[in-house]
């Protein structure tokens, strides 16, 4: 068994360096393109290896081991791995995820003259996030944590000369960084208290902990940080503003990002340290999933361009997790979390595809519209008919995102509501949250049949499009676009995870998808799941009915819904209007004010010191000047004055020295004899 | 490894002097090729110290009489002696040592002054006088650094401002009389309140083993630690008389509350001034004279006009050796000698570090000068400093040590980088250049990095050092109750905003379109050369290498840390 283990740890390292040592050296290749055959076989032998580990480890098998890192006073740091069913799940899905994103790519950014940067970042990318997958302890996940938010910043930056590019990193860095405080503070906090770090040792001092417990509202709070960490990486509310603009990546990177690492990294956690989130977090928890959920899906449905519909979306579905992460069932968020990775991959890489057709239009026509856009959705129309794999497998996932049965999304969606159900029973407005979630789904199928409708049905809203062969896509080029979309549609069918198209077994899935065993007594009623299906054929036909009556039309990009409510949700709620006017400038004007303080008031006292001191020493000038100098000159004359009249009775003259002698002599005469 | 080894890394330099002035000013290039010699050899030398060094200090050290210094290398030497009568006798000594604090200061010493020579290749005049003063400085430093009496120290600390004045006053930038000025009279502000306290100790502490053997009371050849007990208790009764007192700035004599005499006005608290005791008094006054140095929120205002005035390797000396010896200082005279201030005002200075974090680097945020927004950089992760030394923790007091070399490293390359596009172009306002990631994509690889490593990414140095501060800082709250948890909570804010001002620069200066306000001087921008490669790269490796390998770091300075952390634990009880 020992040994085992330790082959077992020797193939878990290699799966997870191999990706970023081959990004690295692929930076130094002569031949820049070559660098995407590399990280892409480095993946490829990174999904191997962790398929490999799959089947000998899976279904009950847990290693803990590492090597020491960091030793200082009571804080012993090591590299720990945590290998269980769980980790290895979600390490096959980053790397399954990442390998068929990086096959896609290397088609998808050929002319890209910094091809070889972007592949070392994916590398990277795919690293860091196994970093968290394994992660023992909460220090070594925060390190990787942070190296996750480094690679989001560089991939959504990639195209640094566009300035959108730049601002959207630099926006998706800051607001992780702002979880990141939260996480940071939750781990100083459990550092302080249990002086260990170890997520297995954790769990079971909370066992421990009573609720009498002294600190008992700093270890609630504690739950609070970390889970801000979540709400920063998995773009909760009100830190979701960042992954919209995220889009500015390229595409294949934003699948990456919404799929399998970066967003997933939140849920996932969160179900790693469960057992951390008691007291009035876990409503917390709750109640922001909830409202991430409806005001992301409700962004959704006014959004124009493919990418963002897409980017909502995720928002949503990460809401839908993080609620079930909050009711405590970390195997209802992990299974959402899995499912969803399919899908939304697929979406995305779809979504790639046809941008990429699009960009091929833009640069074969001629006389494209003013405000031509290739992500943006008003121009296209019609597009089924350009790769039937392409429609097919996008219909399939778009059916999965909004829970149409015989979809995988359908089963994890119904599992969730499920528990958001239980955690109804709780009384007060707990009966709010399963509501939200219904009417969400509802959103959901309308704002996915809106974006399904406007790209793929119809005809094809560009003016000549006689002159462009619409089958381009399907030519033998331009498999490496198709088939990796084609395998995530299959995946995001009903039968990788249950046999029976209406239910899965939670409890086989569950135990092999978290950490902690949780018990699933509780099934849904039948009303649960026609409601859902019900309320998201609401949402489809209402949206494609509504399109198939109007013309849509492109008008200027500047062009807003009249309607205040659906202007609401053009905007996103205007929260970054509400940041990008109120926090961020009242920041840098706290800094000026302060920079004014350094130089009027501190520099200020100080010149006046300054000043100060040198009139003193005028003054003294002045008094030395008069004062001191004028009693020194003083004595000066005196004595002089006192010399001339003296010198005066030295007149030489011998009569005169006896007059001074008798008068001497009688004044002491007189003096003596009174 | 003795004396005359650690003396001999600290005057090396000035072996140069006289050769630099035989040679004509016209000479620079062969100038810098022997300061760079010298200091490649002080790297050697350096390294063999650390080879040598011991952190759990040299046992066999005859003079050493305290357990928890872990002190190696320790040697004394008569310097200056003088019989008073019946007065008694005073007595300085040229004694060194290295502990857990300086050995990786003086490593970072030697391999900083490398870089600043390599850096001085911008300076085209007076080259002879730039030298030599650069020669004396890097002495004053290592001086610093290994000093084990407190006078000597102080001489060090004081010549180490002659140097900076010129060096800022004669080769700055614009308004380099002013910064020079505000930057030496800060200093000797503070310069002053440690002469103060120093002056208070000549007449409270007494050397023990002198004053014993003086009084026949110590046999030297017996062993000495149970005898000097004895002159202690001797002392204390006053049955030593004060013709037979060897006062003493030995260093180690002055952390013991044994060595006062009774009565003095540092022998206890019971010495009041306007109501407070003393020791209190002396432990601020050594404080904030060293506070000023580190600098520290409200005493920073020298170090944005020095910095922005300075020249490059000046910049890079001044922010990565001149401020560690204000925290230096903090910990080896502030600490040590008055152990009880650091619980009193452990509080307070928590304070002032987050102040320092949240007001500098918030200030950052604004600035437009990209040197000016750097120079704050410095003051907010000094902060860090702060915090974790005021936590009285191991993790906290590590991370405060960890915080100083590794903002060594950091911030001599961040000012390395603010050289690079000012040499080039003599304007260093962020708004005035934009995309310039496409015209240098090298110069731009190490900003990343160094942006980065300051923001505190895992992986680079300064990471280690501000998670040590903060986790230390967490544990204050339960191990000793110093620190309260929410004052923590509102440092780490720090964390936001350094990730605000550093991308957003980035964002303005690197990313986007290509644009440099003064198009005439366009072709000026270009990327980086051979010798930039040179100061650039062991830097970036260094601070890779500390942020991934940090028990390196860690094994040399823990003994060191925790005897310190014992000691002044040890002596706020028993008060």
């Amino acid at each position: 068994m020992k040994q085992n283990d330790f082959i077992i740890n020797i193939l878990i390292i290699c799966g997870w360096l191999i990706p970023l040592l081959c990004g690295i050296s692929g930076i130094f290749l002569k031949n820049r393109k070559n660098s995407g055959l590399l990280v892409s076989g480095a993946l490829a032998i990174s999904t191997l290896i962790h398929s490999v580990i799959f089947f000998f480890l899976y279904k009950g098998n847990e290693i803990i081991a590492g090597i020491p890192w960091l030793n200082i006073g009571k804080l012993n740091i090591s590299l720990d791995i945590w290998a269980n069913d769980a980790s290895i799940s979600m390490a096959l899905l980053v790397s399954f995820i990442a390998t068929l994103v990086s096959f896609f790519s290397r088609k998808y950014m050929e002319d890209e003259p910094r091809i070889h940067h972007y592949f070392s970042f994916l590398g990277f990318f795919t690293f860091a996030m196994l970093g968290i997958v394994w992660s023992e302890n909460l220090f070594l996940m925060f390190v990787f944590w942070e190296l996750v938010g480094l690679a989001s910043y560089l991939l959504i930056g990639f195209w640094y000369t566009k300035p959108s590019a730049a601002k959207a990193g630099l926006k998706a860095f800051v607001m992780n960084r702002i979880g990141d405080f939260g996480f940071m503070a939750g781990m100083g906090i459990l550092f302080a208290i249990f002086h260990d770090l170890s997520i297995t040792n954790l769990a079971s001092d909370y066992l421990n902990t009573s609720p009498e417990n002294e600190n008992i509202f700093w270890i609630i709070l504690a739950g609070l940080g970390i889970f801000m960490g979540a709400m920063g990486k998995s773009a909760q509310f009100p830190l979701q503003v960042w992954l919209p603009d995220a889009m500015e990546g390229p595409t294949p990177a934003s699948a990456l990002i919404h799929a399998a690492t970066m967003v997933a990294a939140g849920v996932y956690m969160l179900s790693r340290t469960v057992f951390l989130y008691i007291g009035w977090v876990s409503d917390f928890i709750v109640i922001i999933g909830t409202i991430t959920a409806l005001i992301a899906a409700f962004s959704a449905i006014k959004q124009n361009d493919i990418k963002k519909v897409l980017a909502f979306s995720t928002i949503s579905q990460l809401g839908y997790m993080i609620v079930a992460a909050g009711t405590g069932s970390a195997g209802a968020a992990m299974f959402h979390l899995f499912t969803h990775a399919f899908f939304k991959a697929g979406l995305f890489l779809g979504a790639g595809a046809i941008i990429y057709y699009m960009h091929q239009r833009e640069h074969s026509e001629s006389d494209l519209p003013k405000y031509f856009d290739a992500q943006d959705m008003r121009f296209m129309g019609g597009l089924r008919k350009i790769n039937p794999i392409l429609f097919v497998g996008y219909t399939i996932m778009t059916a999965s995102l909004c829970a149409i049965p015989f979809s995988s999304g359908f089963l994890s969606k119904e599992s969730v509501i499920k528990h958001a159900l239980i955690y109804a029973q709780g009384g007060d407005f707990r009966f709010l949250v399963p509501a939200i979630l219904l009417i969400t789904s509802g959103l959901t199928a309308f704002y996915m049949g809106r974006q399904w409708y406007l790209v793929f049905m119809g005809k094809s809203r560009l003016k000549n499009n006689t002159s462009f062969k619409l089958q381009s896509l399907s030519t033998s080029d331009n498999k490496q676009l198709i088939f990796p979309i084609a395998i995530l549609a299959l995946l995001s069918l009903w039968i990788p995870f249950s046999i029976n198209p209406f239910h899965a077994n939670e409890i086989s899935l569950f135990s092999s998808l978290t950490s902690y065993p949780q018990n699933i007594e509780y099934s849904a009623p039948t009303w649960l799941p026609a409601t859902a299906v019900i309320l998201t054929i609401i949402g489809l036909s209402a949206a494609i009915y509504g399109l198939t009556r109007r013309r849509i039309s492109y008008a200027s990009p500047t062009f807003t819904s009249k309607t205040p409510f659906l202007k609401l949700s053009r905007e996103q709620l205007y929260f970054n209007d509400f940041y990008n006017l109120s926090i961020v400038p009242g920041t840098i004007k706290l800094g000026r004010f302060l920079e004014k303080v350094d130089m009027k008031v501190i520099d200020g006292i100080l010149h006046a010191i300054t000043i100060g001191t040198v009139i003193i020493g005028q003054i003294t000038k002045v008094i030395e000047k008069y004062f001191i100098d004028g009693m020194v000159r003083m004595v000066a004359y005196i004595s002089g004055v006192t010399g001339k009249i003296t010198r005066q009775m030295q007149g030489g003259r011998i009569q005169l020295y006896i007059l001074y002698a008798v008068i001497s002599i009688v004044f002491l005469m007189l003096m003596f004899y009174r | 490894m003795d004396i005359g080894f650690i003396s001999l890394i600290i005057f090396l330099p000035l072996a140069g002097i006289p050769i630099i002035l035989l040679l004509p000013d016209r000479s620079g290039y062969i100038m810098r090729r022997l300061v760079t010699g010298i200091f490649g050899i002080e790297i050697l030398l350096s390294l063999i110290a650390f080879y040598a060094f011991n952190p759990v200090g040299d046992i066999n050290t005859p003079n050493l009489i305290y357990d928890w210094m872990n002190l190696s290398f320790y040697d004394e030497l008569p310097w200056i002696s003088m019989d008073l009568g019946v007065l008694g006798e005073l007595n300085i000594s040229y004694s060194l040592g290295i502990d857990g604090l300086s050995i990786w200061l003086i490593i970072l010493t030697s391999f900083i002054m490398l870089i600043a020579t390599l850096a001085s290749h911008t300076i085209k005049i007076k080259l002879k006088g730039f030298y030599v003063l650069i020669l004396l400085l890097g002495t004053t430093i290592f001086g610093c650094f290994a000093a084990m009496d407190l006078f000597l120290f102080f001489l060090f600390f004081e010549f180490m401002l002659l140097p900076m004045y010129f060096l800022i006053g004669l080769w700055g930038g614009p308004r380099k009389e002013y910064a020079a000025i505000k930057f030496f009279l800060y200093t000797l502000a503070g310069s002053m309140m440690i002469l103060v306290v120093m002056i208070g100790l000549y007449v409270s502490a007494i050397d023990p083993i002198a004053t014993g053997e003086k009084a026949g009371l110590i046999d030297i050849q017996q062993p000495l630690a149970d005898q000097v007990e004895v002159v202690q208790s001797e002392l204390a009764q006053g049955n030593i008389e004060e013709q037979y007192w060897v006062r003493t700035f030995k260093w180690a004599y002055l952390t013991d509350t044994g060595n006062y005499i009774p009565n003095s006005i540092f022998s206890s608290n019971n010495f009041k001034i306007w109501g407070e005791s003393a020791r209190n008094l002396a432990f601020l006054a050594l404080f904030i004279g060293f506070l000023i140095k580190l600098p520290g929120v409200p005493f920073h205002t020298w170090l944005p006009d020095a910095h922005v005035e300075a020249p490059t390797p000046i910049s890079v000396i001044l922010a990565a050796l001149l401020l560690k010896v204000g925290g230096y200082g903090i910990l080896r005279m502030a600490y040590s000698i008055f152990p009880e201030g650091a619980t009193q005002y452990g509080y307070v200075i928590g304070v002032l570090g987050v102040i320092s974090i949240i007001y500098a680097a918030l200030v950052a945020l604004a600035s437009k000068d990209l040197k000016k927004m750097i120079a704050y950089s410095s003051v907010s992760h000094m902060g860090f400093f702060l915090l974790g030394i005021a936590s009285l923790t191991n993790e906290g007091f590590m991370g405060a040590n960890f915080q100083l070399f590794s903002h060594g490293l950091i911030s001599a390359m961040l000012f390395l980088i603010a050289g690079v596009v000012y040499s080039r172009t003599h304007d260093r306002t962020i708004n005035h250049y934009g995309g310039l990631a496409k015209k240098m994509p090298k110069y731009t690889f190490f900003v990343v990095i160094a942006f980065f490593a300051s923001l505190g990414l895992p992986g680079f140095s300064g990471f280690i050092a501000e998670i040590f501060v903060f986790l230390g800082g967490f544990s204050s709250s339960t191990e000793n109750g110093i620190l309260p948890r929410s004052l923590v909570i509102i440092a780490a804010i720090g964390l936001i905003l350094t990730a605000g001002y550093y991308l957003w620069t980035l964002q303005r200066m690197f990313f986007g379109k290509f644009y440099y306000r003064e198009q005439e001087k366009e072709r000026a921008l270009v990327d980086l050369e051979p010798v930039d490669y040179l100061m650039f790269t062991p830097l970036a490796i260094a601070i890779l290498f500390f942020g991934l390998f940090p028990q390196i770091f860690i094994d040399g300075v823990a003994p060191t840390v925790e005897g310190l952390i014992n000691h002044i634990m040890s002596s706020s009880i028993s008060k």
